[in-house]
């Protein structure tokens, strides 16, 4: 086969770089045009927030951050959200972290965020979260799976300090909380399989509730639990993030990166389309491969 | 014939003990095994810490091989990354007696060249999905045109631009994630599950020497 | 820990998972005894296994190497384990077929608590087919973590421009990068991974594929060890097991007979 390419041999053919470039270029776009289009609420979703909605003041609950900054464009909007609805719902936060070393900067980005965390030795006003009464951090955590059971058995077990090296039994919120019995709710964000650890090690062991704030793709791994019940809910990656925002009045950044998701996924199916044309069209005059 | 101490009889022991004290523990309410299993989790916790020791002396072995023997174009990089582990340690000396994570020698490298590194090279695996897509996504057959649809069905349905195009999208979306690929999706964790348990199995009987002796006592 | 019910010593709500485990027990010593007997449960031959035959081949005759990750995977010790394990089985099948043919063989892995079992591995496959000399430790490219691991291996792929690339194991989100990445420098791809949420991105990017649980049929085939082998007899036999309480479940719920869903919450 030799001579020049026909015009749908070139179609399937296009050379990657000029793929990265026009994908490149497309995100630029909303940024400068926001499109600004509506976005409907997934069922995992609403359950969820409505799980959330049952708890208050006494119920504690715990924010794993099980994604590195590299996922922050995916996982931080949801986590951000699902954490300004528990301070809109009054619910002790204990945050803590099994997979990744880079979590202080997360937790650190997430202060960012929400103004009513206050850090250690910050005088918190009304409204406020007070470091250690109404939450509080205990960094990252070394042992994966074995970590995680060892928690949900006794806390204690494993942590003998938070972050700052405060001693456990010197936090308030940590008074009555031992073990996952004492626990209302996990919220685990992942990029890999930490979901799996809590829902085996937390939910199966203690019946505590398990939700997840994963990327995209963690989401088909994860429903399997949630249509068991053994799970509460689960967001879609940024999709997942933009929907939680718009259900506690509170949009923020996966609603203005939503708009790169469109263009990112259009492009992906125009590309698909164009190399479908290509392929059929080069079948049908018997070339190509 | 090894030391005794390395034979490797007695690693599977411990394993086989360990694991069958630990399954024991998970069914039967006995408040000994019990507290046995959770005195062996915090044995497994302490070990993935030299697991993390394992790792940077393996990385050493390999880079010192490379000063030694001036492997070319690569033993410079090698002295770079033992200046990289040394300068923050050595740093680090004075606060020996009571070491900290938030000492800035520490933090700056972490925070300002391998986390901003590792996030760049995620990002980058958008691009290669995009032209994954377009290279793999043909209708060459018919479980290729199943997978095909239903891809492009389910990222139309994960962003807003899909309820524009046909606002029936977010609904098929749901069906294919909720229902259509949920009994695949059980059937593959439940067999990746079983592999799981029948590898532990396998360690417990002591039919995975290579696993349980690691190379000692000549298994 | 769970409520047990009075005067019994079994928690609530895991009889039916010990069940099952003895049923395992019982199915993994029947392959067992059937293996050590000369009469092995017969296994098939995938697909993806003559396609690692087929890669050897092409990297031989196009005087090109072949480049083998397992993958982010995981310690030896983690849940990722068994799939480390079955990648290092699979590893040494490859290495003996690029000694055989003097293909040279890169390894790439992040695994510090695997190199011991690599390097034994992969020197007894060199010395099964009379190439002692021909093994360099050199081979095995350790890389500390994810991050450098897909920058060494997207480094390897460019430079070496391997015929043949292999990446079975716990695969995580480098699966499509080094995948993407063997496909422009035109490698023959052959992946595989238990991990459920990265099948459709090697199902795109590989051109042989071994899902999820293959990965194990394929490090039993291939090893012949009538541990493996049984241990796949006996996922095989409990499949069938859980099948059957399937559909009798299927069938009697609906009638109000609550047997089956009692049984699972014992």
């Amino acid at each position: 086969m030799g001579g020049t390419q026909t015009i749908w041999e070139k179609l399937g053919a296009i050379d990657k770089r000029v793929l990265y470039w026009v994908l490149f270029i497309s995100l630029a776009i909303p940024y400068i045009k926001p499109l600004g289009l509506p976005v409907s609420i997934a069922e995992t979703s609403y359950a969820l927030y409505n799980y959330i909605n049952t708890l208050g003041p006494n119920d504690v609950v715990v924010m794993a951050i099980e994604f590195g900054v590299s996922a922050w464009s995916e996982c931080l909007p949801g986590f951000v959200a699902v954490s300004k609805h528990l301070v809109q719902r009054g619910v002790k936060i204990i945050y803590w972290c099994v997979g990744y070393t880079d979590c202080d900067l997360t937790m650190e980005a997430v202060m960012a965020r929400i103004p009513q965390l206050k850090g250690p030795g910050q005088p918190a006003g009304p409204g406020d979260y007070k470091y250690g009464v109404d939450w509080v951090y205990f960094g990252y955590i070394a042992g994966g799976e074995t970590t995680v059971a060892q928690l949900a058995d006794n806390i204690r077990n494993v942590l003998r300090t938070d972050k700052y090296g405060t001693p456990i039994d010197n936090i308030p919120l940590m008074k009555n909380v031992n073990s996952a019995r004492d626990i209302k709710l996990v919220v685990d964000s992942t990029t890999g399989d930490y979901g799996d650890y809590y829902v085996r090690q937390w939910r199966m062991r203690y019946g505590t509730a398990v939700a997840e704030i994963g990327i995209a793709m963690n989401y088909s791994t994860f429903i399997p639990y949630y249509q068991a019940g053994l799970a509460v809910g689960a967001l879609k990656g940024i999709r997942g993030a933009a929907e939680y925002e718009k259900l506690i009045g509170q949009l923020g950044e996966a609603t203005t990166s939503l708009d790169a998701l469109n263009i990112s996924h259009l492009l992906v199916i125009i590309a698909i389309i164009f190399a479908n044309i290509s392929y059929f069209m080069t079948k049908r005059r018997g070339g190509g491969k | 014939m090894g030391a005794v101490w390395r034979r490797p009889e007695i690693f599977m022991f411990i394993a086989g003990v360990v694991m069958g004290l630990t399954l024991f523990g998970y069914f039967f309410n006995v408040p000994t095994v019990i507290d046995w299993v959770t005195w062996f989790q915090t044995f497994a916790t302490h070990i993935s810490f030299f697991a993390t020791w394992l790792g940077f002396l393996t990385a050493a072995r390999i880079h010192i091989y490379n000063i030694q023997r001036r492997t070319p174009g690569v033993w410079y990089f090698s002295i770079v990354m033992f200046l990289a582990c040394l300068i923050p340690f050595l740093a680090a000396l004075p606060e020996i007696a009571a070491p900290s994570v938030t000492n800035p020698i520490y933090q700056w490298p972490f925070n300002w060249v391998y986390t901003p590194l590792g996030a760049a090279l995620y990002a980058t695996t958008g691009f290669y999905i995009f032209s994954a897509a377009y290279r793999a996504f043909r209708a060459r057959s018919l479980e290729a045109t199943i997978l095909l649809v239903a891809g492009c069905l389910v990222m139309l349905g994960n962003a807003p631009i899909g309820e524009v195009i046909w606002n029936q999208i977010p609904t098929i979306n749901d069906w294919l994630q909720m229902t259509g690929q949920t009994p695949g999706m059980r059937a593959l964790n439940i067999t990746a599950a079983l592999g799981i348990i029948y590898f532990g199995l396998r360690v417990a009987v002591g039919a995975e020497k290579r696993v349980t002796t690691l190379g000692a006592g000549g298994g | 820990m769970n409520p047990t019910y009075a005067g019994q010593i079994l928690f609530a709500g895991r009889g039916s998972s010990l069940v099952v485990l003895i049923l395992l027990l019982i199915f993994f010593y029947v392959g067992l005894r059937l293996a050590k007997m000369g009469r092995p449960p017969k296994m098939r031959r995938l697909p993806a296994m003559d396609a690692i035959d087929e890669a050897i081949g092409r990297a031989a005759e196009m005087g090109k190497p072949a480049l083998y990750t397992p993958g982010i995977t995981g310690s030896l010790a983690s849940e990722q384990g068994p799939q480390m394990v079955a990648s290092i089985t699979i590893l040494s099948y490859v290495a003996e077929g690029c000694a055989r043919y003097d293909v040279p063989l890169i390894i790439d892995f992040a695994q510090g608590d695997a190199i011991p079992l690599m390097d034994e591995t992969i020197r007894l496959a060199y010395l099964k087919q009379g190439k002692p000399e021909k093994y360099d430790p050199k081979m095995l490219n350790y890389f500390p973590g994810q991050s450098p691991m897909v920058t060494g291996i997207l480094g390897h792929l460019q430079r070496l421009r391997p015929a043949a690339f292999f990446m079975i194991g716990g695969l995580y989100y480098e699966s499509v990068v080094i995948g993407e990445a063997a496909n422009f420098v035109g490698a023959m791809t052959i992946g595989g991974t238990a991990n459920t949420h990265q099948l459709p991105f090697i199902i795109a990017v590989c051109d042989y594929v071994l899902i999820g649980e293959e990965i194990y049929a394929a490090s039993a085939y291939l090893s012949k060890d009538p541990y493996q082998i049984a241990t796949i007899a006996g996922e095989d036999w409990i499949k069938f097991v859980l099948m059957a309480l399937l559909i009798l479940g299927f069938i009697l719920e609906p009638l109000g007979i609550k047997i089956i869903s009692g049984f699972l919450r014992w």
